[in-house]
């Protein structure tokens, strides 16, 4: 929960507008899926570490980038070792690398195996970024003049904070329950999942408690009262935010000609 | 007495914070203590190193001559239980002798041993009607001592009771501290975490009291409750029958009612002989 | 005009054998400051949920009889966002009525919900703010505030909806001594206002001195309507409710059994007086 926790931070880029902020993402998100030439994908990453360092966030940005180590070596190695299975992909005769009994290393897999962790650290760095920059009521408040039903938001919202408040609940529990004897990580599979059950139950009763709680909240705060709600804070776009977002759709547009022109893919 | 737990130079981090800071204690066996301070002073974060759930960044602690850095809390709730705060975090089976038993279960207690301790600790918690019943038809206060009872029934040397009079009425309260004192006539050492002065400076023998991370202050409630500065600026109050004798300017502070009768009759007799 | 009335209240939960409420009549008086207690199981919890309309609205019970009116209004036909513009409910647990990111935002939660306009909310806002005394934490995530910081806060984003009554379930139950002591100085100033509060506690030491009534409740029935004082006075029943009363009561009582002729004193300062007297303190 806290890899998507807000950064507080005083940069150009967070004062934009959410709006702004979630046009640039999402472009930059499909301009990853258009492309798949390592260069491209590469240089795509680069510009979006270099936002984060325009939001003043690199440090936290980049250590929780980090977490995904595992995930782009995993990504690198799949796509290298089965890129001749796929199906999708046309097959043309290339300089074969590498070859380790069945399987088959050429030079399109290779390259193939470099574009595609970057492609991943873009479609999961894009978002973090953006949550890392823009508070959640900002995001909602975003999401609601975008059209989007004010309860949805909320909703979310509230599920990430009830899924919070359940974690904590279930460590207490659990150290409860180790507390008296209980060895959680004894024995077969199936006695494992026995052991959890001291932890699970009581914790069932916490979450229908807190639910009902959380109900009998939003009552208590006229939740619902009316069909429509206002709102205190006021989203406004400024200039930065017009020149960003006119920029940003003109420059994917380049880019969507440019692929069509079969730039930036692996030939 | 014998000493059976030793905190040396700890201090503990939680993510950036260091919630305690160079801990020195020492405990002693057959002790009734009760650690006070405001919420978020680390007094829960404290009492979670006496049985491994937490182990120091540095400094050691020891248990029964046990380093708990290479001990487990499986292995240290042998000889340490811990009744946790809220007593529906706990409970979860469905007959109070599975509840019971489960403690001893899990430290591999024989069939007749369990039978023993199951009946043996609802007793002295005064819960033995009770073992027909779910745990669900038990009112607030019996759920706290069913909690005691379930760490009772695992024979631990050292009980820790995490605010056991929180949100619970006058008589479990009163309950609760007796159950506690007979424990310590029993030969064990009982730790209780609370906010309740007046229960404390009533049933404890030691209070330590902890402030941002620290120790700031160990010894008998009587010397502890008639500092007021030091309790007034950790957000403490004494209990009422200290502020009133300090009101009264007496030399000395009573902090239960039974002392502050004492003080008064004394103080009568010596001016109106008719009482006496 | 009573704020809140309760005519032969009777409740009786699905899974209880028993009616948790036994033709309780209640009436509070606007501007009044009522507690409620009671032994664990006495329907104190039930009874503020009926009154502030929770029960029969958003908790369905098997029976309900009688009636609550609020206002001259009977409670279960209105509908309950008509009576949350009327009355504040605070839980037991702050946690679970925070709904902002920061402290401003949680109070304005609700005035969005009531769908006022943005001038009107930051007139209330700035008033709330110094009333619950948290201006200096306004951008500040709930979570990094203290229990007592957070039920103040809770006490505010209520108080910015201008509730007539407000209702407290056992407020300063989870609260270490300096937030129970916050939230008190917040309920002294509610009075001040003039609000109708109605609070449910069971440790009562230190609240039961500033409350204009106690109603104590046993096996679901009213067994004590009147003053602090005169509640207090009443050793026997204090003890068969198992309620705490303040140190210096008891004190004040055992001294009596000693022969020492005393009144029954409900601040410390008033104990004081009296044995400053007795001892013929020069």
């Amino acid at each position: 929960m806290s890899i998507v926790k807000y950064v507080d931070r005083k940069s150009i880029f967070h004062s934009l507008d959410p709006r702004t902020k979630i046009v640039l993402c999402t472009a930059i998100m499909v301009v990853s899926l258009i492309f798949n030439h390592p260069l491209f994908l590469a240089s795509t990453f680069v510009f979006v570490v270099t936002l984060s360092f325009i939001a003043k966030i690199h440090t936290e940005f980049l250590s929780r980038i980090r977490l995904l180590v595992a995930v782009v070596i995993l990504a690198f190695v799949l796509w290298t070792l089965t890129y001749r299975l796929s199906l999708f992909v046309p097959h043309k005769e290339v300089k074969v690398l590498l070859k380790l009994g069945p399987i088959i290393i050429d030079e399109l897999s290779f390259l193939y195996g470099i574009s595609m962790p970057f492609r991943v650290l873009v479609l999961i760095g894009t978002p973090l970024l953006l949550f890392m920059t823009t508070t959640f009521t900002d995001m909602t408040l975003a999401l609601v003049k975008l059209r989007l039903p004010y309860t949805w938001a909320f909703t979310v919202s509230l599920s990430l904070r009830l899924v919070t408040s359940i974690f904590n609940e279930a460590h207490t529990i659990r150290d409860a329950q180790i507390s008296r004897g209980l060895e959680l990580e004894k024995g077969s599979l199936l006695q494992r999942i026995k052991n959890y059950i001291p932890v699970i139950s009581p914790l069932v009763s916490k979450v229908m408690e807190m639910e009902d709680q959380l109900s009998i909240s939003m009552e208590t705060k006229a939740f619902g009262a009316y069909p429509k709600r206002t709102y205190y804070k006021n989203l406004k776009m400024i200039g930065v935010d017009i020149a960003l977002i006119f920029s940003s759709i003109c420059l994917f547009f380049i880019l969507l000609w440019l692929r069509l022109n079969n730039v930036g893919i692996i030939a | 007495m014998q000493e059976i737990i030793h905190m040396e130079n700890l201090w503990f981090k939680y993510k950036t914070n260091w919630v305690l800071q160079d801990i020195n204690l020492r405990i002693c066996e057959k002790e009734f203590i009760a650690i006070v301070g405001q919420n978020g002073c680390g007094k829960t974060t404290l009492v979670k190193h006496f049985n491994g759930l937490l182990k120091p960044d540095r400094g050691s602690v020891t248990v029964y001559g046990v380093d708990t850095k290479d001990t487990s809390t499986a292995e240290l709730a042998k000889v340490v239980g811990y009744v946790f705060q809220f007593p529906d975090s706990q409970i979860f089976a469905r007959t109070i002798y599975e509840e019971v038993g489960f403690g001893p279960k899990n430290l591999k207690f024989s069939d007749r041993e369990i039978d023993e301790v199951v009946h043996s600790s609802l007793s002295r918690v005064g819960l033995e009607k009770s073992l027909d019943t779910t745990p669900t038809a038990l009112s607030t206060g019996e759920r706290e001592r069913l909690v005691i009872a379930d760490v009772l029934a695992m024979n631990p040397r050292v009980i820790i009771l995490d605010e056991p009079t929180t949100g619970q009425d006058h008589i479990t309260c009163h309950n609760v501290m007796k159950i506690a004192r007979d424990l310590v006539n029993l030969g064990k050492t009982v730790i209780v975490i609370s906010h309740d002065m007046e229960l404390i400076c009533e049933w404890a023998e030691r209070v330590i009291v902890m402030h941002e991370g620290r120790i700031v202050n160990n010894g008998r409630p009587k010397n502890v409750f008639s500092r007021f500065e030091m309790l007034r600026d950790i957000g403490l109050s004494p209990p009422q029958v200290s502020v009133l004798a300090r009101s009264l300017k007496f030399e000395e502070t009573p902090v239960t009612i039974d002392e502050m009768i004492d003080v008064l009759l004394r103080r009568l007799c010596l001016e109106h002989s008719e009482v006496c | 005009m009573q704020a809140i009335k309760a005519e032969g209240l009777s409740v009786k939960y699905y899974m209880s054998d028993d009616y948790i409420l036994k033709n309780v009549n209640v009436s509070i008086r606007e501007g009044e400051m009522a507690l409620i207690t009671g032994p664990s199981g006495c329907g104190k919890s039930t009874l503020i949920y009926c009154l502030a309309g929770i029960i029969p609205h958003h908790v369905t019970v098997e029976k309900y009889e009688g009636r609550v009116l609020l206002f001259e209004r009977d409670i279960s036909k209105e509908r309950f966002s008509e009576i949350a513009k009327i009355c504040g409910v605070v839980l037991q647990n702050p946690t679970s009525q925070i709904f902002g990111m920061t402290v401003l935002e949680d109070l304005a939660f609700g005035l969005e919900n009531l769908c006022l306009s943005r001038s009107t909310m930051e007139k209330k806002l700035n008033e709330v703010l110094e009333l619950v005394d948290l201006k200096k934490y306004v951008n500040t995530d709930p979570q990094d505030l203290s229990g007592g910081e957070r039920q103040r806060l809770v006490i505010g984003s209520l108080l910015a909806m201008n509730p007539k009554i407000l209702f407290f379930d056992e407020p300063t139950s989870n609260l270490d001594p300096r937030g129970a002591k916050e939230v008190l100085l917040a309920l002294n100033r509610l009075r001040k206002l003039k609000k109708t509060i109605i609070l449910v506690e069971r440790k009562i030491q230190d609240i039961a001195l500033s409350v204009d009534r106690i109603i104590a409740l046993k096996d679901g029935s009213v067994v004590f309507d009147s003053s602090p004082r005169d509640f207090f006075s009443n050793m026997k029943l204090v003890e068969t409710l198992g309620v705490s009363s303040p140190q210096i009561v008891r004190l004040s009582y055992l001294l009596r059994e000693k022969g020492i002729d005393l009144k029954i004193p409900l601040t410390i300062e008033e104990l004081r007086k009296q044995l400053v007297e007795i001892l013929g303190e020069g």
